[in-house]
């Protein structure tokens, strides 16, 4: 299946892009998703995204659609979603 | 009450449904911490100066940097090498000599946080660092005022306010320090400034009291490429800064 991926801030930097379209399995999570970014795009945006336990860092903002969601609650993602993916800002 | 040249003045925003001369002396009697004044801060400073803010409380040290000029708009370049603070202080007077300005020359830190925030009915966050904003974010928790909350990178910029007990807080969003941040990142002043005047605008509305303030909802601005998203966040029920804390 296939799914809408947007970046924000230094995400975006890293990717190298504002969104991109992400073919994944059916049936998979928002973490198998992340995981197939990172690995994707190498080293510069895996370890913004993700701790050496392979889990996302705390800090990452993940929307499916308009609405937060958790890492932890391993969201099953269908065809044609789109996530956001979005690390800290503080420029002021 | 306002004077007759006040009512002059603030005239054309009186006219803004529901704000009127009710909101306008609210807005007199009101006060507001902006720290820091660079980029973001510089321009929520002087809209709140121009609507008429009674107080503001500005906190930035440092001197003025040439850096510092493509954004940071109360910073001139006859300015260059002297506190910062001073310039800010005066282009606000220029604008608005009725304001009253409580001005400290030095960035938000442990030892001035309470304070700062203790005389500000509403704290807006400009600040270039985690820490500082951290504190800002603990403190306005502590002493249940709002809190909004404007940041920007590159061509990206986000807004969120955030009332204690109400609201997810930063630390909600943020629950660690992020280590990538860094404190120099590109900006255009037109990208600071844009999420500025958001910010702006909602600390007048949540002084007068109308309109609808943008709680658990984060504002992103893309304008590489003209996208403005508005995104539902959550409390985290586990937050080391607001988790126990009430409306
Ligand atoms: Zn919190």
């Amino acid at each position: 299946m296939q799914i809408q991926c947007s970046y924000m801030a230094q995400v975006k930097t890293r990717a190298g892009c504002g969104s991109e379209t992400v073919d994944i399995p059916d049936d998979s999570t928002v973490q198998d998703l992340i995981h197939t970014i990172a690995k994707a795009h190498g080293a510069a945006l895996c370890t913004i995204l993700l701790d050496d336990q392979n889990q996302l860092r705390k800090h990452i903002l993940i929307f499916l659609g308009d609405e937060q969601i958790r890492w932890n609650d391993n969201t099953v993602l269908c065809n044609n979603a789109t996530i956001t993916i979005m690390s800290p800002i503080a420029g002021g | 009450m306002l004077t007759d040249h006040e009512r002059e003045r603030y005239e054309w925003q009186m006219w803004v449904p529901g704000h009127g001369e009710a909101g306008q002396e609210k807005l007199k009697k009101a006060s507001v911490l902006v720290s820091r004044c660079g980029g973001v801060g510089s321009v929520v400073a002087y809209e709140l100066a121009a609507a008429g803010v009674g107080t503001l409380i500005l906190a930035h040290g440092g001197n003025v940097k040439p850096s510092d000029l493509n954004r940071q708009l109360l910073m001139t370049h006859d300015h260059l090498g002297k506190p910062r603070i001073e310039s800010v202080t005066r282009r606000l007077k220029e604008l608005n000599p009725f304001l009253n300005i409580i001005s400290v020359e030095s960035n938000i830190t442990e030892d001035n946080v309470a304070e700062l925030v203790s005389q500000a009915d509403i704290v807006i966050d400009c600040a270039p660092l985690f820490n500082e904003r951290f504190l800002m974010n603990r403190e306005v928790v502590r002493q249940n005022k709002i809190l909004i909350e404007n940041a920007m990178f590159d061509c990206d910029a986000q807004l969120t306010t955030i009332i204690p007990g109400n609201t997810p807080c930063l630390s909600c969003i943020y629950p660690e320090d992020p280590g990538a941040w860094t404190r120099e990142f590109p900006v255009f002043g037109a990208v600071s400034g844009t999420i500025a005047c958001m910010a702006a605008m909602e600390a007048i509305k949540a002084i007068s009291g109308f309109g609808k303030l943008l709680t658990n909802r984060l504002q992103l601005c893309d304008l590489r490429d003209m996208q403005f998203r508005t995104m539902h966040i959550q409390r985290n029920p586990d937050c080391a800064i607001c988790g126990s804390h009430t409306a």
